[in-house]
């Protein structure tokens, strides 16, 4: 039981990532491969306030959330006016960059050992530690993301931004300001990053550099691309295929190695497949109807 | 007193040595149409482009409601009230009619974050009224039966619309609008753009307007002004303007050329043996819109061959076909002896056809030999050498600079430096699309004189040109096109005869 909760409450805390990087990427076509260490960066700053400076967990979380948030405008004013290709490898420098401060700056972040024993969450004294519980709580943040962005692609702000990734030109002569929006949605997608990453840590109560490098950003957005670019449930499910398919692997019977090989395979031909014959994704144009 | 509300100042505009725009002033004034007109590469973009921001000008200056604009970001320059539509169609293709109308909208809060997820009051207010105010919009360019359709799925004409729609849904002072020289607006669509143009000078917007069409120029201008070569040849009332001789032969005479020719086409064929170059019933389509249809065409060994008619009429189309830039989607095309229909451009190189593209398309930032070895691409290491000291032979400027970088050369030496590149694999066929656009008369001159020697070499040459009386001087043969197709082929002479009794003046 607790081993699909634990599956369960990896993939919500995916999904969190995936719809912050499908506002950035999937929305607006800003394609950052910087995600993972906004992840990071909510991680470790959200372990630190709590576990050095004994802040409330909720504090913490959003406080991850933010410093992402602003570190993502750190990597989006400079270069975001540059050509969509430089900006491209602008984030994934910045990605690099992060990870070898997370393994350098030990002062901070304890280098390659990572942090160890960080609290589970407690809110107004009630501690989250059981699985059901934590559950509960990636379901709440997973729900105010999956509500800001729906609400974000129902109005005008989310029109602007789908305006920018197809025509941007055109954009640009209707008034609309394309780098500034495109630091929004880097921004938004920054945060719900920061905010999967405090859940994370928490979650795991260890981290170290190794989660939060380039092959993770590149792993968010294959969940992306598979669920269907811009879409909210695609993303969702691309979350919960790309984290529950390597424990299915496991069942099939192979050697540990061998297995842990076949995964990047997997993923690479599942990627290629997808791109053949849906490049939409799986729910890429594809309205899901509650009611009717 | 008329109230001018943008006043354009000594505008010059250069790109790499040419000169698109060359000390440009003028004036439009409020609540009226003021129709732009001139042949290609007179500067009509080059113009818009420097107005809505997309460009900074050289040297001179713009001044909207008497505020200085030049150099300000495109967005900036929107939000102060000046909305655009673009040649081609510009629209957020996979949104619906109404999601482009209401996406063009100037919001207040909507555009914010904090309102947009809380979904305040004031946002819903503000969306239904933009929405009222969009159906509005989309009824008077009698598009509101399409609201929820995609706007890729729309014909050409009502996207055209539709881009109306959304620069009008910014409700701006001023309108700039372009219109396309393509065969392939339906008459009634133009018809209803002129209706809809009509209705928003009503409204006191004024309109700055790109028109091809000088029948359309004629019947809704307020005003009319004359780029050609990037200087402004006339300006003023339509009628006066569309009368003067200056305009009517630097401008003009390759307008309506095509209506004054009654006769059917003159199609004589040749013997295959003394024919390098043959097109059969060409047919070629854009997106389901057909640019030519049913043309025929022959080039004997040595001779020069014209193609002219109005804009649009597919006589670049015809010369990409032939050099395979773009597949036919009929028809057929043989060269030397074989078909070549449907070869890529490489083995029609090798086959021993050159190309001298439009706007000349050459590498700007590399040195001019540089561009040459690359248009010997095919050659080894030696015959390169060979094929570049005669090339520099026959244009000894070329050799001086050929350290320089090619965007240093001046417009003339650029197209020089486009021909030699062509001349690289010393080809028995040469297309030239355009030669003369957008160069100074100096350096018409030299590209004309460059073309004759070709031709006293012994080579078969095809050229696309706008200005006629240049075309009939250097050619063998011509052939005249109207709107997809070709009206009518005959020797220089008997062209000349029949458009000057038409009363078209040829130069």
């Amino acid at each position: 039981m607790s081993y699909i909760l634990h599956i369960l409450i990896m993939s919500g805390i995916y999904s969190i990532l995936s719809i912050g990087l499908n506002i950035t990427a999937g929305y607006t076509g800003v394609l950052s491969l910087a995600h993972a260490s906004f992840f990071g960066i909510g991680a470790y700053t959200s372990s630190i306030l709590m576990k050095d400076f004994g802040m409330p967990f909720l504090i913490a979380l959003v406080s991850g959330g933010c410093l992402a948030s602003v570190s993502s405008v750190a990597v989006g004013l400079p270069t975001l006016r540059l050509r969509e290709d430089y900006f491209l490898i602008a984030t994934l420098g910045f990605c690099e960059i992060i990870h070898s401060l997370f393994l350098n700056l030990e002062s901070v972040t304890n280098g390659p050992r990572g942090i160890m024993g960080i609290p589970y969450p407690s809110i107004a004294g009630y501690k989250i530690d059981t699985g059901a519980e934590y559950l509960l709580l990636t379901l709440v943040v997973l729900s105010a993301a999956v509500f800001c962005s729906y609400r974000i692609s129902k109005t005008q702000f989310g029109r602007v931004l789908k305006a920018i990734r197809e025509d941007e030109t055109l954009a640009l002569s209707l008034g609309k300001n394309p780098v500034r929006y495109k630091t929004y949605s880097l921004m938004i997608g920054a945060f719900l990053a920061g905010l999967g990453g405090s859940l994370y840590a928490h979650f795991m109560n260890f981290i170290d550099p190794s989660s939060f490098t380039l092959n993770e950003s590149i792993f968010i957005f294959c969940m992306i691309v598979l669920g269907g670019l811009g879409s909210i449930t695609g993303s969702i499910l691309g979350a919960l295929v790309l984290v529950s398919l390597p424990e299915l692997l496991r069942f099939v019977g192979l050697p540990d190695p061998v297995a842990a090989t076949l995964r990047q395979v997997i993923y690479g031909v599942l990627l290629v497949v997808f791109m053949i014959f849906r490049p939409q994704g799986l729910l890429g144009g594809v309205r899901l109807r509650w009611r009717g | 007193m008329e109230r001018v509300i943008l006043r354009i100042e000594n505008l010059s505009e250069s790109f790499g040595g040419v000169k698109a725009l060359d000390d440009v002033s003028l004036e439009i004034e409020e609540g009226k149409i003021t129709s732009l007109i001139g042949p290609n590469g007179a500067g009509k973009t080059t113009l818009f482009n420097i107005i809505t921001g997309f460009l900074k000008p050289s040297s001179g200056r713009v001044i909207f409601q008497g505020r200085r604009i030049d150099g300000l970001s495109p967005h900036k320059i929107a939000k102060l009230g000046i909305s655009r539509t673009f040649q081609e169609n510009r629209l957020f293709l996979n949104m619906t009619v109404l999601e482009n109308v209401l996406t063009a909208m100037e919001y207040k809060y909507s555009e914010t974050l904090l309102h947009t997820i809380l979904r305040t009051r004031r946002l819903r207010e503000e969306e239904r009224e933009r929405r009222k105010r969009a159906v509005e919009i989309l009824e008077l360019v009698r598009l509101l039966e399409k609201r929820n359709e995609l706007a890729k799925n729309l014909s050409y004409g009502q996207q055209k619309l539709l881009m109306i729609a959304m620069a009008l849904s910014r409700e701006p002072k001023l309108l700039l609008h372009v219109d396309e020289p393509v065969a392939g607006v339906h008459p009634d669509a133009i018809k209803e753009i002129m209706k809809v143009l009509r209705r928003i000078r009503e409204e006191g917007r004024s309109i700055f307007l790109i028109e091809h069409n000088i029948e359309v120029v004629r019947e809704i201008s307020d005003k009319v002004v004359v780029l050609n070569g990037g200087r402004k040849i006339a300006e003023g009332d339509p009628s006066e303007v569309l009368n003067d001789k200056n305009v009517l032969t630097g401008y003009l005479g390759s307008w309506n050329l095509s209506h004054l020719l009654r006769d059917k086409p003159d199609m004589r064929r040749n013997p295959l043996s003394e024919t390098i170059l043959r097109v059969e019933d060409l047919k070629v389509k854009y997106d389901g819109l057909t640019a030519v249809e049913g043309v025929d065409l022959d080039v004997r060994k040595g001779e020069t061959v014209a193609l002219i008619g109005p804009n649009g009429a597919g006589k670049s189309t015809t010369l990409k076909a032939i050099f395979g830039l773009v597949k036919p989607d009929g028809g057929r095309i043989y060269f030397d002896g074989r078909e070549i229909t449907g070869y890529p451009p490489h083995e029609v190189v090798r086959a021993g056809i050159g190309y001298v593209p439009q706007g000349r398309r050459i590498f700007q930032r590399m040195t001019v030999e540089e561009n040459l070895e690359i248009g010997g691409y095919l050659l080894s290491r030696g015959k390169l050498e060979e094929a570049k000291s005669r090339v520099f032979e026959r244009f000894p400027i070329l050799k001086e600079r050929k350290d320089l970088p090619a965007g240093r050369l001046s417009g003339g030496e650029q197209q020089m430096l486009a021909v030699a590149r062509a001349l690289m694999l010393d080809p028995k066929l040469i297309l030239f699309d355009e030669p003369s656009l957008g160069l100074a008369p100096k350096a018409v001159d030299v590209v004309y004189d460059i073309i004759g020697m070709l031709r006293e070499d012994g080579k078969s040459i095809v050229i696309v040109e706008q200005n006629i009386s240049r075309a009939l001087s250097i050619s063998d043969r011509v052939y005249v096109y109207k709107i997809g197709g070709i009206e009518l082929c005959g020797s220089a002479e008997e062209v000349r005869e029949r458009l000057s009794e038409s009363g078209t003046i040829v130069g």
